[in-house]
């Protein structure tokens, strides 16, 4: 068993329960490593029962493979960075195969660490081997978000490799040419926008989960009443206090049926008028010490102004001096059966920028 | 603590110069039981240090054999290297009703040894012995880069276990030719 001075050990000859109890006993960025030395190191390593939190794929100057898993027995969790260098220097990069991209672990369990950066050597590994092999080590079905800050070089590829996502998240330098062509190919549950983008409102229109929005949008009502998320957080530029009371009295009366939490953040607005949002709406006020929890939004809040939407759901209202707003609602006969707390939140801010 | 002896044969095996060491005088007398391995030296092993092993302890415990009946058949390890034997046999008494402690820092160092070491265990079925080998196995390669844990661990690439299983499935098709070849001219 010795080579030329080295002293080895030949794992892959001993027996299957004792190969396993040996990757038992590893430390999962060592186990994480060993997977990317052949199949049967990979196999070894599916046999741990490697549970996924997510995985990531970012485009920026370079592109890369970001994840989190953990194992409950010790729990520990790892975190890793798969960076392709070669990204930049290779024009048809997604078909290259013998990729040498640089791996970070960072690992926490009784110890946070982070481990030296090392290469990964896999004869014959592409883009999409690895990022297969990641998805596959943590039983993974899909990429659970997909980073855009650059352009990708050949879109309809990268999509081919990466069929379905959990959210789309476009960050701020992101080419406007190519958000369109973004757009239509990926359809996520959850899109995060953090650029401007003239046509956002096409694509609101979908039963997206979450939609989160980071620049300035000039929304109006009517873009607001042709969504469809459950879930919308907004930057806006303006939305006067006359839309908001007709928004309230439209989803009273049953417009907007998904929604469950609303937050917009209005960037130049005229001070919000008490009497002008409520003009016309029934509502009841709570005592401050009054505190309610809902699920959706994971959030408590105290006090607030209650009003009903037909359908007997019940919306709760904060407001504090015109500055924060926050809508709750709860469906009265979900409560009959299920403790179940929708949400709908309204911010308005006087934010500065 | 165990008691060896050299060049012996499993159906005569000599008689050991000492008897193993126990923890305290016993009231009931204790029953010896005789083990060798690849090298014939036969070791004289307690009962109780035995049940470590659940393979020995499983072959021992319906047999109720008297001590002369012990020495007379001596259990033949004949995968087992006599100095791997030996190990296990003194870790056994060492840990004789004792609880294992959560380390065990007297494991042999180098990996040839451990791998023997680690193959004997397992084949005996010595549950909290393995335990801490493959500890130490996996202590290896800490913190090692994956190139580094291919050296150490010799794990092949694809390609090498690709060729490596042609090469297999080629030499199994020619021994099978071979055997039916040779059936068709035993059968002319």
């Amino acid at each position: 068993m010795k080579d030329g001075g080295v002293d080895r050990f030949p794992l892959l000859r001993l027996p299957e329960n004792v190969k396993l109890l040996i990757v038992k006993h590893m430390d999962l960025h060592d186990a994480f490593k060993l997977s990317f030395l052949s199949k049967r190191a990979m196999h070894l390593l599916q046999q741990r029962n490697l549970r996924e939190n997510y995985v990531e794929v970012k485009v920026t100057s370079s592109i890369c493979i970001e994840g989190q898993c953990w194992i409950w027995d010790p729990p520990t969790c790892i975190r890793y960075e798969i960076k392709f260098p070669e990204y930049d220097n290779r024009k048809h990069f997604l078909d290259s195969k013998n990729l040498n991209p640089r791996c970070q672990i960072f690992s926490s369990g009784t110890n946070y660490e982070i481990c030296p950066a090392f290469k990964i050597k896999r004869g014959g590994y592409g883009f999409e081997d690895y990022l297969n092999h990641c998805l596959t080590l943590t039983k993974a079905q899909n990429v659970d978000i997909l980073t855009f800050q650059r352009e990708v070089q050949n879109l309809e590829e990268f999509r081919r490799i990466i069929p379905k996502i959990w959210k789309l998240k476009i960050l701020d330098m992101f080419p406007d040419n190519s958000i369109q062509d973004v757009l239509r190919l990926f359809v996520p549950n959850v899109l995060q926008i953090d650029r401007e983008y003239a046509n956002i409102e096409h694509h609101l229109i979908s039963n997206l989960d979450r939609v989160m929005t980071a620049f300035p949008w000039n929304l109006t009502l009517d873009n607001l009443l042709s969504m469809n998320a459950r879930d919308i957080e907004m930057t806006v530029d303006q939305f006067s206090a006359i839309d908001l009371n007709r928004f309230l009295k439209l989803w009273m009366k049953g417009s907007n049926r998904r929604l469950k939490h609303l937050e917009l953040k209005i960037r130049n607005s005229p001070k919000l008028e008490k009497g002008r949002i409520w003009k016309g709406i029934k509502y009841e006020v709570q005592p401050d010490k009054l505190m309610r929890y809902f699920r959706y939004a994971r959030t408590a809040t105290n006090g607030g102004f209650d009003i009903k939407r037909k359908d007997g759901t019940l919306a709760i209202i904060n407001t504090d001096e015109h500055t924060f707003f926050n809508i709750i609602t709860n469906n009265k006969h979900q409560i009959l059966y299920v403790v179940m707390y929708v949400a709908l939140l309204f911010t308005h801010s006087t934010l500065t920028y | 603590m165990s008691s060896t002896e050299q060049g012996t044969s499993s159906a005569a095996p000599a008689e050991p110069t000492t008897a193993p060491e126990s923890a305290a005088a016993p009231e009931v007398p204790e029953s010896f039981y005789y083990v060798h391995g690849k090298d014939k030296v036969v070791h004289k092993v307690s009962a109780g240090a035995l049940q470590h092993s659940a393979l020995i302890h499983g072959m021992i415990s319906n047999l109720g054999y008297t001590e002369e009946q012990a020495k007379a058949n001596p259990f033949p390890f004949e995968n087992i290297d006599g100095d791997i034997l030996q190990m296990v046999v003194d870790w056994c008494n060492q840990h004789k009703g004792k609880p294992t402690p959560p380390e065990d820092t007297n494991l042999p160092k180098q990996k040839e040894k451990l791998f023997d070491l680690v193959l004997a265990v397992n084949y005996l079925e010595i549950k909290e012995l393995l335990t801490y080998c493959c500890k130490q196995v996996a202590m290896m390669v800490k913190g090692k880069s994956p190139e580094e844990i291919r050296e150490i661990w010799m794990i092949p690439t694809d390609a090498e276990d690709e060729a490596a299983e042609k090469e297999a499935k080629k030499r199994a098709g020619k021994e099978a030719a071979g055997e039916t070849a040779a059936a068709a001219g035993d059968a002319k």
